[in-house]
């Protein structure tokens, strides 16, 4: 049962995309929970699997392609995946929002930039008027910076840095308890990126939403989120506070890459040091441990065997390596 | 000797061979996916071969010899299986005889006004600047008015015969294929891997042969297969009004022109040579529709 | 914007200017003497040569060309028919109206039936009105306009007896006439909008209206639709062109007395004048029409419209 300040759980969430060609195994068994007021960093490689299971949660997989095929999610008391189309209707955009990754082309050419952030209150008005609604886009603007005269303008008329606040003021629109943003900065020059993260951060507080954070940059990570979770292949193989992970002596393999694969500006080296190989075949079902074949530690029970999770207080690891130790 | 840009310059070479290599080889594959593309192919090459297979079955008098006292024989009378029209000519020579005449002229008109249209494309596409201009702008003039009134007035002039008729629908086919080659040469031409190609210092005629002309040429073949579809639809529109083929030769629009007086009784005599265009250029279009699937790169899903 | 439509009108002068060149150039190789045409077989060869040196017959073809042009400047005369006599833009004003009802009628017909056929086949995507659908067009595609005007007349005239297979008296009178004229480019643009509206339903911004909860058909007719048909509208002017082609095969199918057959007559009796005028009507037809076309457009579209200001 989820505690009283848990405001979403994921339990063994299964996915898979269905394509003329291919079975595709997107997500393997992850277990998520975010609390009240929590930002939640979920880390990983392109591929891993953050985005479909951003979309799991709002249920917006691609119709037709994409499935869940095992697992639940609970937000805010509702067993998402067990609702009717109707009633996540309500639910998104009011309960759970989502920012997308490419602003270039999350906004409608062709719909004014206030109609779109109006049309998220119209659909959730919670007995506010009209008046009150104007109000309150008005008011989001300039909580984005962008000034409130130019909600009559079109989304090509704004820069790229512009169009993704807009997106932004959409999704805060209904003041949501879970923001999802997936990797809102990645699309925008360095110099845009820090401004949107300092924006985000600052509401977060004021609005005092939960958040996914999807990125694979560890920096804005260590910045902004509480807890972390580490996705490879489908599976969550390490999660934690922001301390277990940048601060314990304990990693998964793959996270000790990772870390190891930042660029460092203070250190001369002569070469970059990438983790070798890459991700495995999503159209597999592996018996073993996904990250096994560019694991520099592996044993033979990698190959054989699904780790089990290890648990040090609020930090987890599923990695063979920690069998024996005391969980 | 081996200097780095001349390795480099052939890996890229031999991944743009293999890229070709099976390149093809994946386009057939998902053309042959298509059910409606395969579809199409085999009614095409089915036509083809009856149309031209039955050359030596028949001679040309076979088709306009006329016995009056056997006219108007039904479908499927003993030694006329599509019946005899109001001359007492067997439909089925005429049919197969017209299904000549459409396919080799549609292959003719096309391949001639992709030669010359393709050639003043090219050119244009190459020089740009006022070369360009001034080649596009008189393209655009002809393009101003529809294919058939520009093939009608060629045929005011030259008279109608299949030469002049093949004359006529060509120079109404030049600009169009003018502009897709041209468009299809410039899309490519602003591509990033040719960039890459001649930063590796590859010659331009090497990148035209193997980079351009690979890329650019499927929309071009798909348009073609499209136009050869159109061109028999306008030979037989012309033949129907009676500026193109005369009777009484037999020619699928003057059949239905001929046919179309006895519409109420004999409404046989208009629907055998109506559906046999139709045929012949649903199955282009489907070949056509069925290449484009395959070309796109992009998955439907 | 009046700016842009000032500008538009000028850039047309020169195409037509180019047009009446080259058709120009064309009719005056026509084969036959139009003094000869004029005065019957059984004129004198005096009677001739007078005519001849009297209408210009007798200079380089440029020179003709400008005098012609000159003519249809200054005094809007487009000269007289070889055969009947009469002044050329009469004949061309008593049929002038069925033509532009038919090609008009014909785009409104396509227009109102084929978005949302291809709508509604687009969001029933593989179900089996939607094969059924895709079949049909691409059967009607396939058909030559004049085969389906012959099989509709058959039907709907002949058999039913439900509309009149002749003549131009009523709005009856067209309705076959419209269906048979539009029916490749209605096709086309049934299956042009279903995919149009394929491909702008997977787009990027439709996932965010549904991120926000809207329902289905808010995200169809208010998200996708007008992203959808904004192609459409430029498809629409060029199909208008080849439209007006096929105009000249629906008149001859229905024997209407319209432009289209007064071409054909025309060229049949080498009148070249008749045809000179024809030609250069359905020439400027097909680029007002452009001309309508792309302001629509520039309203639909907000990306064009600032790049105007």
């Amino acid at each position: 049962m989820p505690g009283s300040d848990t405001l979403l759980e994921i339990k063994d969430l299964h996915v898979t995309y269905r394509t003329d060609e291919a079975l595709i195994y997107a997500v393997n068994g992850i277990d998520l929970a975010v609390k009240k007021g929590e930002t939640l960093g979920l880390v990983g490689e392109t591929g891993a699997g953050k985005t479909t299971t951003a979309l799991s949660i709002m249920r917006l997989l691609p119709q037709k392609i994409g499935s869940v095929t095992g697992g639940d999610i609970y937000l805010d008391g509702h067993d998402v995946l067990s609702l009717t189309e109707g009633d996540m209707r309500l639910i998104r955009g009011d309960t759970v929002s989502m920012i997308f990754q490419d602003p270039m082309t999350s906004l409608n050419p062709v719909i004014q930039v206030g109609d779109q952030i109006r049309e998220a209150l119209h659909l959730h008005p919670h007995g506010k008027t009209g008046q009150m609604i104007e109000a309150r886009v008005d008011e989001i603007l300039e909580m984005v910076g962008i000034p409130p005269a130019r909600k009559v303008e079109y989304p090509h008329q704004f820069s790229g840095g512009m169009k993704q606040r807009v997106v932004i003021a959409i999704a805060i629109a209904c003041q949501p308890k879970l923001l999802l943003a997936d990797e809102p900065t990645t699309a925008l020059d360095v110099t845009i990126q820090a401004q949107v993260l300092q924006m985000m951060n600052e509401l977060k507080e004021k609005l005092d939403t939960s958040m996914i954070l999807i990125t694979h940059d560890l920096g804005v990570v260590a910045e902004i989120c509480d807890s972390v979770a580490i996705m490879y292949a489908g599976e969550i193989i390490e999660s934690g506070s922001a301390e277990d992970i940048y601060e314990s002596d304990r990693h998964h393999p793959y996270t000790i890459g990772l870390f190891g694969s930042i660029p460092d500006l203070t250190r001369k080296t002569d070469r970059l040091s990438p983790i070798p190989g890459l991700m495995p075949d999503p159209t597999v079902r592996y018996a073993g441990c996904p990250f096994m074949q560019r694991c520099p530690n592996r044993m033979a029970v990698c190959a054989k065997q699904k780790p089990p999770v290890f648990t040090w207080g609020t930090h987890r690891i599923k990695c063979h390596l920690f069998d024996g130790e005391t969980a | 000797m081996n200097d780095v840009s001349t390795i480099a310059a052939d890996i890229l070479e031999e991944s743009a061979e293999t890229k070709k290599r099976s390149q093809l080889s994946y386009i057939w594959f998902r053309f042959r996916k298509n059910k409606l593309a395969m579809l199409g192919l085999v009614l095409l090459l089915v036509m083809a071969a009856l149309s031209f297979g039955s050359m030596f079955l028949f001679r040309y008098e076979d088709t306009i010899v006329m016995d009056v006292r056997n006219a108007f024989l039904d479908p499927g009378s003993p030694g006329h299986p599509l019946g005899t029209d109001h001359y007492g000519r067997d439909m089925l020579y005429r049919l197969l005889y017209g299904g000549r005449l459409s396919l080799s002229m549609g292959f003719a008109i096309v391949a001639f006004s992709l030669l010359f249209g393709g050639l003043i494309g090219a050119v244009s596409a190459y020089y740009g600047g006022q070369v360009d201009n001034v080649l596009m702008r008189v393209m655009d003039v002809f393009l101003a008015l529809p294919q058939i009134l520009m093939a009608m007035a060629i045929v005011a002039v030259l008279g109608s015969s299949i030469q002049n008729l093949m004359m006529a629908l060509t120079i109404s086919n030049v600009p169009k294929f003018a502009r897709i080659v041209r468009s299809s040469i410039l899309q490519v031409r602003g591509l990033e891997y040719i960039e890459a190609a001649k930063s590796c210092g590859t010659g331009d005629g090497r990148i035209i042969l193997r980079h351009i002309v690979p890329n650019a040429i499927g929309p071009i073949i798909v348009q073609t297969t499209l136009q050869i579809a159109h061109s028999i639809t306008s030979i037989a529109s012309l033949s129907f009004i009676g500026l193109g083929i005369q009777s009484p030769m037999a020619e699928w629009g003057t059949m239905l022109s001929e046919g179309k007086v006895y519409m109420r009784q004999y409404s046989y005599l208009m629907f055998e040579p109506g559906f046999a265009i139709m045929l012949a250029v649903l199955s282009f279009n489907l070949v056509g529709d069925g290449l484009r699937d395959a070309l796109d790169p992009r998955l439907k899903n | 914007m009046i700016k842009y439509i000032v500008r538009r009108l000028l850039s047309m002068i020169p195409v037509l200017l180019g047009i009446s060149f080259i058709l120009f150039m064309i009719m005056s190789y026509t084969p036959g003497n139009p003094a000869v045409l004029i005065l019957g077989d059984s004129a004198s060869k005096q009677d001739v040569q007078a005519l001849m040196e009297d209408m210009g017959l007798n200079d380089p073809v440029i020179v003709q060309y400008f005098s012609y042009m000159k003519n249809v400047f200054l005094h809007g005369d487009f000269g007289n028919s070889y055969i009947s006599k009469l002044p050329v833009t009469e004949e061309l004003a008593a049929r002038l109206p069925i033509t532009v009802t038919i090609a008009v009628g014909a785009m409104i017909v396509m227009v109102v039936i084929s978005i949302p056929i291809g709508i509604f086949s687009a969001v029933r995507q593989y179900s089996i009105l939607d094969n059924a659908t895709m079949l049909m067009a691409m059967i009607l595609c396939s058909m030559p306009s004049f085969f389906f005007g012959l099989v509709a007349m058959l039907i709907f005239a002949l058999r039913l007896g439900w509309l009149p297979s002749l003549g131009a008296g009523s709005f009856k009178h067209f309705i076959l006439p419209w269906f048979t004229c539009s029916s490749v480019y209605l096709a086309q643009l049934i299956r042009m909008t279903r995919s149009n509206m394929l491909e702008v339903i997977r787009a990027d911004y439709i996932r965010t209206a549904r991120s926000k909860g809207a329902p289905e058909r808010s995200v169809i007719f208010r998200h996708a639709l007008r992203n959808a048909l904004l192609p459409v509208i430029t498809i629409l002017g060029i199909n208008f062109g080849a439209m007006c082609g096929g105009a000249v095969m629906t008149e001859s199918v229905f024997s209407l007395a319209g432009v289209g057959t007064m071409i054909v007559s025309g060229i049949r009796k080498r009148d070249t004048p008749t045809v000179m005028i024809a030609i250069l009507f359905v020439a400027v037809m097909i680029s007002v029409i452009n001309l309508l076309v792309d302001i629509v457009n520039t309203y639909i579209d907000p990306r064009l419209r600032s790049s105007l200001r």
